[in-house]
């Protein structure tokens, strides 16, 4: 069995391995040598761009991620349960707008959005920060998740180890090789790559499981005291110092830590990987229909019902969703097998191969040529970033291996980290009334109550002497909700000071352009009445209101009306009616409705170059002598109270 | 800058990737589990398949590329020849032989009902007919007319 398992591996192996190299020597060719190896010269098809950033929405994190939430703490864990409709509002909110914007100003990065609009270098080296958390840590994470699978599917025959160093050299292969046109046309084909493949592991599921009902069954008989645990909701919030620090009531799925971890869900869309792929399409056409009824729809009924399916069947076994998983693949035929962790690798490198590229162009193109080498030639600049993608995928690929509690740690930063980038981006594409100073410093009081209330944080203030009274996700909230509450108030506070402070001539222009082309065409008690749904929705389905939830269908002997836990058949109520609320924001109220308007490309404004050559050697030294001091005094705060 | 050709061609290799590999683990485990049901499954993801490449086909309003008919061909062929060395060495069985039968006949009744619809009947004559040397246009068939 084993052998005919490597045989089938082997086999798929070569067959991805030539697809990829297929498709990267074909946007090598259409790339025209490296003149459009960053953007694919914006002319990715709008259904593409749609399917492929649905693909790289989800990857492999929120199918296998759900599922291993639910197995480890029952279905309190709405948030990953709702990941489909949280992972497309976003979307909604920014997407259109964001292209719109990008087009008329020749931009094809969130962080040249940003620095555009803000002129903040603090929030282009921040976004920096989060593009590389999601390439180096949260695709690690991934990747060894998927290593491991993999070699337990050939009984240890193949390492962990060599699984991964093979996935990643598949991956930084065609990165390099194709550019962002690689990784769109290749990532279409790894989004119904991983859609197949878990429309098969639901097969696999069910041909095992056989009736999911008597799962269910089984699942309420073995339940007995621990039924408050998997199947309810612990309490709207526990004023308990967090992970760490002591004891839950019940457990820690507390409304509170659902709403929060929402936010974190919401972290994925809002990040710079993902408005890669949206910027670099031909038109914003295909918005409303990825989000709505690919992202939403389809892969939000894949997430609730497949990843709560695994979840419970690892949840009666007593152990995490991937450990069940190649328990189920082993005693499956092998062509299914490595069908469906084929699929799941190709979800893996979807989004992996976005982020290191989104990662590098950042690292490269937006800081180091800019500040240190403006005179850096086009071709240098790719050459550049192509090593730039080799070194950060091998340093995922080593961290995956060497510190995969680190990884782990700075990979669940990635989420909170890029929520806290709503409150720029609401500034930009949305109110008026949210100053650039005001964007700018809450953006900063958000990362620093995340780094201070998530796992990373605590234990780096730790290892430096600092010991915080308070452990991971205080007061069962999530890290993302700590860091939105601190960055919405203090945008609050300084709009109010500032809001007479002037603009910079950019800001004023994009404010501008937004208002000739998004004025409200819906009437006004329209928009209210949008905005209560939205509301109404959060509260009821990832809100306080979850605690309904618990009882909504449940007789008065305590037995499940619709035979599956009450609080999952509440979660798939709400993620029909947040299927229809996005339907609603994006057509009805024309927040992501197709529209081709046309959109002149502002004119370059014409300007002296000057020399920088003396001024950028000097801001290099000034750098190295920043960095030499900070690791000294680091190193000294260590040794005298840490360690 | 759009490229309609190498669009097509994504979309060509997505549909054949998801729906392809599927109908294969599928007909691979019918033969394994001596399952007509599960084979036939997967013989009919083949045709939509095939039904898939041919809206797409239509909507780019494009044939099939050389490339492709190539390797549609030594498909063809290649599963052929794995069901006759397999019935002939006796590895298959009377369910497993009307199994590969079923996908084998699917494959020649898409074919030729390809060419019948990208060209007609006597179009499709044509395709293979070739007309020996002086005869005249009429006798080269519909097309030429």
């Amino acid at each position: 069995m084993i052998d005919s398992m490597v045989l089938w591996l082997g086999l798929f192996t070569l067959i991805y391995m030539a697809l990829a190299l297929f498709w990267a020597r074909q946007s090598a060719v259409a790339n025209h040598d490296v003149e459009t190896w960053f953007s694919a010269g914006h002319s990715i098809a709008p259904w593409m761009g749609a399917l492929v950033g649905a693909g790289a929405s989800v990857s492999v994190w929120f199918l296998l991620g759900t599922a291993d939430a639910v197995a480890r703490w029952g279905f309190s864990s709405v948030a990953a349960l709702q990941a489909g409709v949280l992972l497309a509002i976003p979307g909604m909110l920014f997407y259109k707008r964001a292209w719109f914007v990008a087009q008329r100003f020749r931009v094809s990065s969130q962080i040249e959005l940003l620095r555009l609009y803000y002129g903040s270098e603090f929030l282009a080296v921040s976004c920096a920060v989060i593009a590389l958390l999601f390439a180096v840590a949260f695709a690690g994470m991934q990747l060894r998740l998927l290593s491991d699978l993999l070699s337990a599917m050939t009984a240890g025959a193949l390492s962990p180890l060599f699984c991964g160093a093979l996935l990643t050299l598949i991956l930084f292969a065609y990165v390099v090789i194709g550019g962002l046109r690689a990784v769109a046309y290749l990532g279409m084909l790894q989004t119904v790559a991983l859609v197949s493949a878990t429309l098969t592991l639901g097969g696999v599921i069910l041909a095992n499981v056989g009736d999911p009902l008597l799962l269910m069954d089984a699942l309420a008989a073995s339940a007995g005291e621990r039924g408050a645990q998997w199947f309810s909701v612990a309490g709207v919030v526990q004023f308990v110092p967090g992970f760490g620090r002591g004891a839950f009531l019940e457990h820690p799925g507390s409304a509170a830590m659902i709403l929060s971890a929402s936010m974190a869900v919401l972290g994925v869309a809002c990040s710079p990987v993902l408005f890669k792929i949206l910027l670099s399409s031909r038109s914003a056409t295909g918005v409303a229909a990825g989000q709505t009824w690919v992202l939403a729809g389809f892969f939000g009924a894949l997430i609730i019902t497949l990843g709560g399916l695994l979840g419970a069947f690892g949840l009666l076994r007593g152990e995490e969703a991937s450990a069940t998983l190649a328990d189920l693949l082993s005693a499956t035929s092998p062509w299914f097998s490595v069908w469906i962790v084929f699929g799941l690798v190709a979800g893996m490198q979807l989004f992996a191969g976005l982020a290191l590229l989104v990662a590098a162009e950042t690292v490269v193109r937006h800081l180091y040529k800019p500040w240190f080498h403006s005179e850096l030639s086009r071709r240098a600049t790719v050459n550049l970033t192509r090593i730039v993608v080799v070194i950060l995928a091998v340093v995922s690929l080593l961290m995956a291996f060497l510190t995969p509690v680190a990884l782990s740690a700075l990979g669940a930063m990635a989420l909170p980290l890029s929520a806290q980038l709503m409150g720029p981006l609401v500034g930009l594409l949305w109110f008026r009334w949210i100053t650039p100073p005001a964007a700018v410093v809450g953006f900063g009081f958000g990362i620093a109550a995340v780094f201070l209330t998530d796992a990373a944080g605590i234990y780096i203030l730790s290892y430096l002497g600092l010991e915080l009274p308070w452990g991971r996700y205080p007061w069962t909230i999530h890290a993302a909700g700590w860091g939105l509450f601190c960055n919405v108030v203090a945008i609050m506070v300084i709009s109010a000071v500032s809001r007479h402070r002037g603009r910079r001539a950019n800001a004023e222009e994009i404010r501008a352009f937004i208002a000739r082309h998004f004025a409200a065409r819906t009437p006004p008690w329209l928009n209210s009445l949008a905005w209560s749904i939205v509301l109404a929705w959060a509260f009821l389905a990832v809100g306080p209101g979850t605690i309904f939830g618990n009882v909504a269908f449940v007789d008065a002997t305590g037995a499940w009306v619709l035979s599956v836990p009450s609080l999952w058949a509440w979660s798939v109520l709400f993620w029909l009616l947040g299927l229809v609320l996005v339907w609603f924001l994006g057509y009805r109220m024309a927040m992501a409705s197709p529209e081709q308007p046309a959109i002149e490309p502002r004119a370059e404004i014409p300007s002296l170059r000057h020399d920088r050559v003396s001024a950028e050697a000097e801001r290099l030294r000034r750098l190295i002598i920043a960095a030499v001091a900070a690791i000294g005094v680091i190193l000294l705060v260590i040794w005298s109270f840490g360690g | 800058m759009t490229n309609p050709v190498i669009e097509r061609s994504v979309l060509v290799f997505s549909t054949w990737t998801a729906l392809g590999m599927l109908s294969l683990a599928l007909f691979l485990q019918g033969l394994e589990a001596n399952q007509y049901g599960t084979a036939l499954a997967g013989i009919l993801l083949v045709i939509a398949a095939f039904v898939a490449h041919m809206v797409i086909n239509a909507l780019y309003r494009t044939g099939y590329t050389a490339g492709e008919t190539a390797l549609g061909l030594a498909a063809f062929g290649v599963v052929a020849l794995l069901v006759v060395i397999g019935f002939a060495t006796g590895r298959l069985d009377e369910r497993d032989f009307l199994a590969c039968l079923s996908l084998v006949a699917v494959l020649v009744v898409g074919f030729l009902s390809y060419l019948v619809t990208r060209y007609g009947l006597r179009g499709a004559y044509s395709t293979f007919h070739h007309k020996p040397e002086g005869s005249t246009d009429v006798d080269a068939g519909g097309d030429a007319r």
